[in-house]
Formats: structure tokens, C-alpha cells, sequence
């Protein structure tokens, strides 16, 4: 499964947030959007959710485009929002049976897989409490578990890692790991760039509604002129501080 | 659980909860006041009619535009939440059904509130011949047709991508309906309600041609429908307390003054906590503004001193009883296990904050009462009873009501 935007200008009202965007998420990778507070990160996202139109520019997955087949495309995201956003009357296991129904999951798998997830992000025991009194890291545990029961091609992933306690984090990406493994390819943006460096395939940076740069952390140190052993951190500062002169 | 269930049950709940409130809000007291406010308006109403004078048309103007911009009440009610955008998303498609079911729904208190205005406009219309009474049902109709054309233009902007449209299609929708009541008030009730038919069919078309196909604007529809139900709250929190409106705090800089006027002794601990909770919380000092100053213009065009009396002590009632929460809003507030301010010391303090501000609304409505008669004796009772009122309001009735909320 192929993610491709092709310039693509959108935002909310009549002015553009995003100014001709163009990327690729490939088969099987993990890609990283990084960039400062209000870049246009979570804006994209929406954009390839369907939450927003683009003014102009395509998104496709797989070559098809939302308006061909707005259930298999959107079937085909899970998407981990930045802010949990959470049914007040459903309990956990109900928000589970909404995943699943929506999403036209198989029961029996779900009812198979659903206890291991719970577990391993310690929220068994919990199914029948409401995740709207959860903290706002079970929460996000709880989006998570959601989005990895539906199996997606594509992850979309709003700042995974806020939020999460240490050791979530690694479970988490044990199990994008996972999922990657069996070919689903992931978009995280992200803040936490030690951590991005470590699980992404490749990069993008976002400035202003702009793509600075794209690439592995070796191209982007040959593209900014940049010595090898720079981290993805220090390039980031780097970069972006040009870009705001 | 299929989503009309998942819908219907939603409906449920939400219904549930507003009932719950209605409940609080048409207390006893509250339908005593309504009652005598209603009678009091139909007496006047009645006798304005009689007075009608038909060569003078300016007040038909002016009733033509509020018949016009009734059927904007009762907006297209979603019921949207903010998780909907992401459970909901792939099955999209199997809202439309819902969308039509929600919309049908979204009619019904409009259509009894639409009846109720064309019956209300109807001996003001009578009077001015435009028809007779037997006929009063006509204008319901037009307002009726008008009514869908505004929810089906309300689906189109929730397909539409264009939020900036938002104003635009208000607008335009207002103008509309002002036309086509004035041309039912002024040449042809017929014409108008034809042309009205003809508008909505077309709108229907227009929706069926250009919009039906669209994907359904999610982040747009659960703002929209996330304010409506907010305005809904704010509308019944003016009658009884809802937990779920917070406001941030305020500094209001302006009352500063008037909050360091107050006794500073330690022993009005409480005071100096209760006030700055009613000067800052923008929900309790913009509702005390905002209640003063419908009161003041209601007492200023009343005709009368006993209505201005009625007006008055309705309002005097509505700011102190939206005033108890006052009291409790420091509950939960750890601060208070850590600076020893009693419970009963807040609530002695809250009843004192609650008379002086009803007092000095009493005296606005008192003064007011003296612009708009020469009775000036009636006006000035009129203000001793204001005062007495809130004396024995916050003297009897609110330890009372604090006192039923604890049990």
C-alpha cells in the first residue's frame, strides 16, 4: 500500500495552509512528518483522512483516490488522532465493537486479538469502565489499541508518543514493528525525534506549509551539507532555523 | 447495534438530558412566572390590537420581519460528536440515511413553534386585513415551507466545503424570507406561497443535482453542532444550573475598583473569594449584566407600572437564582482544605454578595421604572417592593434551596 500526495494546496477556510505538498509513504515503510508547532502537520493528516478538501492536488492510495471509494480508502487508514477523541456513553469494550462494525472487522479475530492487546497496554480488566474518565495517556492507549484491531494499510499516527509512559512507547512501536513486518506502512507526526530517528525509514520536514526536505537521515545530512554522525535533532534545529531567516 | 440504533439511542440520551433540566427549569415558581408573564403579554397584546390603526402599516413592517426570521429557529440538530469523525468516518455513506432521518426530526419543534407564531401574528394580521382569522393557517404553511428550504440549504453547506459561505447563506436566506412574508403580508398570500414552494423544490433539486454526492463536511458539522448544543445549554442555564458550561476565568479589570471596595478583615475570607468568583467567572458576571440589561429595556417599553413590577421581579428571581451557584463553586477546590474558609462562612458571605447585587438591580429597575410613567408613586412602590423582594429572596430562599442541594 502506497500513500502519494501530489501538490497539494488545502487548509480550513479560503486560505491555504499547505502550499504544494508532494510526498510518498512506500509499501512497508515508516515515515516520519516532522516539523515545528502549526507547520501544517496535522493539517495534512486531515487531509489524507478526508476530514478536509484539498483546494487543489491529489491524494491517493494505491492510486485511489477518497472520492472513488470513500469507504475501502478510509477503511484502509487507522488513524491514532493527537487529541484521544472518545465516546462519553461507551464503554471500552464498546468502543472496541464500534471499531469493529465500522470498520467491518472479523469478530472472531477481533474477540482473539482484542484481550492480547489490552493486555500488553495494560488496560485489561477495563473493558467495561468508560475512557472518558481515563487518563489522557489510557486514553491514548486506547485509540491505539483501536487503530491497530482494525489492521490498516496505512497508519496515520498524530504524535504517538504524548502522553504515553515509557514503557507504552515501547510496546507501541513493538507493535507498529509488527504490523510493518506484515506490510502495513506508517505516517507519524511527531516531536520526539530521538525516538523517530530511531523506528522511521525516512523523513520529511514541514515548515510553514511547506516541505523543507525529504529522505533517510542520510540524505537529508547530504542535502543540508551536514557531517554523518548529526542526529535528526540537531539537523532539525538546523533546517528549520534556516528556514525561519 | 446497527447506526440507526446507535443513532436512536444517542437521540435517547440526549433527550433524557435536556428533560432532566427542563425538569429544574419548569419548577414550581418558574411556571408561576411564566404564567402571569404570558397572561400579562396576551392582555397587552390584546389590547394593542384593538388599537391598531390600519393607515399606520410600520408596525406590519416590523412583524414582517420577525415573522421572517422565525423559521431560522431550530437549527438542523446532528446530534455529532467529536469521536464520530473517527469511528464513523469509514462507514460514511450510512449517514445519509440517518442525515434525512435527523433532518424529518429537526423539523418537529419548529413546526409547533412556526404554528405558535403564525397564531400569534395572526390578530395583528387580522387587524390589518391582510386575511381572516379562519385562515391563520396559511401563513403557517409559508412558514413551514420556508422552515426546509433552511434545513435542506443547511445540508447543502454541510456538503459544501465552503464554511466561509456560513454568513453569506444566512443572509441570503433571511432576505428570502422577509420577501416572501412581506409580498404574503402586502400582495398575495397565493404568489408567496407558490413562489415558496417553487424555492423549495428548487433548493431540493439543486441539493439531489449538486450535493447529495458530496462527502459530509465531519470537522464542520461537529463544530456546528457542538455550538448549537452549547447555545441550547446556555439558553436553559439561564433558569437552572448546568455543570457541563464552564467559562475561563476573567480578570475584568474594570471591577477591580469594586472588588477592592470590599471589607478586607479576615474574617470576610470568604468575600474576597466569593466576590472575585462572581467578577471573574464570565458566567455569572456577563449573565448578571446581560439579565440587567433585557430587564431594564423591558421595564423602559412596558406600558404599564404593574408589568414593569412583573418584569422586574421575574428578573430579580431569574439573576438570583442563577447567582446560588455561587455558593458551591468552591467545593472542590483543594485550596479551601488548605486556607480554613468554612462552608457555612461561603455561603453566609455568598447570601450577602447575592442581596447587594440584587439590591443595586433593584434599584436600575426602580429608576428605570421612573422613565417610563408618570405615576411616580406607583414606581416608587414599585422599587420598595423590588427591594423587599430581594431582601426576603436572599434572606429565606436561597439558605432553603443551598440546604435542599446538600441533601
Amino acid at each position: 500500500m502506497s500513500l502519494k500526495i501530489e501538490h497539494l494546496v488545502g487548509g480550513y477556510t479560503r486560505y491555504p495552509i499547505l502550499h504544494d505538498i508532494s510526498m510518498t509513504v512506500d509499501h512497508g515503510e515508516t515515515v516520519g512528518l516532522i516539523g515545528l508547532n502549526g507547520a501544517g502537520k496535522s493539517t495534512t493528516i486531515k487531509h489524507i483522512m478526508g476530514l478536509l478538501k484539498p483546494f487543489s492536488g491529489n491524494i491517493s492510495l494505491n492510486g485511489k483516490k477518497l472520492e472513488e471509494e470513500p469507504n475501502e480508502y478510509r477503511r484502509s487508514i487507522g488513524y491514532v488522532p493527537e487529541t484521544p477523541a472518545l465516546y462519553e456513553e461507551l464503554t471500552l469494550q464498546e468502543h472496541i465493537n464500534m471499531i469493529q462494525m465500522s470498520y467491518d472487522l472479523p469478530v472472531e479475530r477481533v474477540e482473539k486479538e482484542t484481550p492480547e492487546l489490552l493486555k500488553l497496554f495494560r488496560l485489561d480488566g477495563k473493558e467495561d469502565w468508560f475512557p472518558s474518565n481515563f487518563s489522557k495517556g489510557m486514553q491514548q492507549k486506547v485509540m491505539i489499541v483501536c487503530a491497530l484491531l482494525t489492521r490498516p494499510a496505512l497508519f496515520v499516527i498524530d504524535e504517538p508518543f504524548l502522553g504515553l509512559d515509557p514503557i507504552a512507547i515501547r510496546d507501541l512501536i513493538e507493535q507498529l514493528d509488527k504490523q510493518k513486518a506484515r506490510g502495513s506502512s506508517i505516517l507519524m507526526s511527531t516531536h520526539v525525534l530521538s525516538t523517530a530517528e530511531k523506528i522511521c525509514d525516512r523523513f520529511i520536514i514541514l515548515h510553514e506549509g511547506k516541505v523543507l526536505g525529504q529522505g533517510t537521515l542520510e540524505e537529508l545530512q547530504i542535502q543540508y551539507r551536514m557531517p554523518s554522525h548529526v542526529s535528526l535533532d540537531e539537523l532539525y534545529i538546523d533546517v528549520t532555523g534556516r528556514g525561519l531567516l | 447495534m446497527n447506526l440507526k440504533d446507535f443513532w436512536k439511542e444517542r437521540e435517547r440520551k440526549h433527550l433524557t438530558k435536556i428533560g432532566k433540566y427542563l425538569k429544574y427549569v419548569f419548577n414550581d415558581h418558574f411556571i408561576l412566572f411564566a404564567f402571569i408573564l404570558f397572561g400579562a403579554i396576551a392582555y397587552l397584546y390584546s389590547e394593542y390590537v384593538k388599537s391598531i390603526q390600519i393607515n399606520e402599516p410600520l408596525p406590519l413592517y416590523v412583524l414582517g420581519v420577525f415573522i421572517g426570521l422565525m423559521p431560522f429557529v431550530g437549527n438542523f440538530s446532528t446530534l455529532l460528536q467529536e469521536a464520530d469523525k473517527l469511528f464513523l468516518l469509514p462507514i460514511e455513506d450510512d449517514f445519509n440515511p440517518i442525515a434525512s432521518r435527523l433532518r424529518r426530526r429537526s423539523f418537529l419543534i419548529p413546526l409547533i413553534l412556526l404554528g405558535f407564531t403564525a397564531a400569534m401574528a395572526s390578530p395583528m394580521l387580522v387587524a390589518y386585513q391582510v386575511y381572516s382569522f379562519s385562515n391563520w393557517w396559511q401563513l403557517w404553511v409559508l412558514l413551514i415551507l420556508l422552515k426546509w428550504i433552511n434545513l435542506y440549504a443547511q445540508q447543502i453547506l454541510y456538503k459544501s466545503w465552503h464554511q466561509d459561505w456560513t454568513l453569506l447563506y444566512h443572509a441570503a436566506l433571511g432576505i428570502v424570507n422577509i420577501i416572501l412574508v412581506y409580498l404574503f403580508i402586502f400582495t398575495s398570500i397565493i404568489t408567496s406561497i407558490s413562489l415558496a414552494l417553487v424555492l423549495l423544490i428548487s433548493t431540493l433539486f439543486v441539493y439531489q443535482r449538486f450535493f447529495e454526492s458530496e462527502r459530509w463536511n465531519w470537522e464542520y458539522m461537529i463544530t456546528k453542532e457542538e455550538s448549537r448544543l452549547t447555545n441550547q445549554l446556555k439558553l436553559i442555564n439561564l433558569f437552572t444550573d448546568i455543570p457541563e458550561i464552564k467559562s475561563e476565568a476573567k480578570r475584568n479589570k474594570i471591577f477591580d475598583p469594586l472588588i477592592q471596595s470590599l471589607p478586607k478583615a479576615n474574617t470576610s475570607a470568604a468575600l474576597h473569594l466569593v466576590s472575585r468568583g462572581f467578577f471573574r467567572n464570565p458566567s455569572y458576571i456577563n449573565l448578571y449584566i446581560r439579565l440587567l440589561a433585557i430587564a431594564l429595556i423591558l421595564i423602559l417599553l412596558v406600558p404599564t407600572p404593574w408589568m414593569s413590577l412583573i418584569i422586574g421581579l421575574l428578573f430579580l428571581f431569574m439573576i438570583g437564582f442563577q447567582l446560588i451557584p455561587l455558593a458551591n463553586q468552591y467545593e472542590k477546590v483543594k485550596a479551601q482544605a488548605v486556607i480554613p474558609v468554612a462552608q457555612d462562612l461561603i455561603i453566609r458571605e455568598t447570601q450577602r454578595l447575592i442581596n447587594w447585587l440584587l439590591q443595586a438591580a433593584s434599584l436600575f429597575f426602580g429608576i428605570m421604572g421612573l422613565f417610563n410613567t408618570t405615576d411616580y408613586i406607583a414606581a416608587i412602590v414599585n422599587m420598595l417592593i423590588y427591594i423587599l423582594f430581594s431582601f426576603l429572596f436572599t434572606s429565606f430562599y436561597i439558605p432553603r434551596r443551598l440546604k435542599k442541594k446538600q441533601k
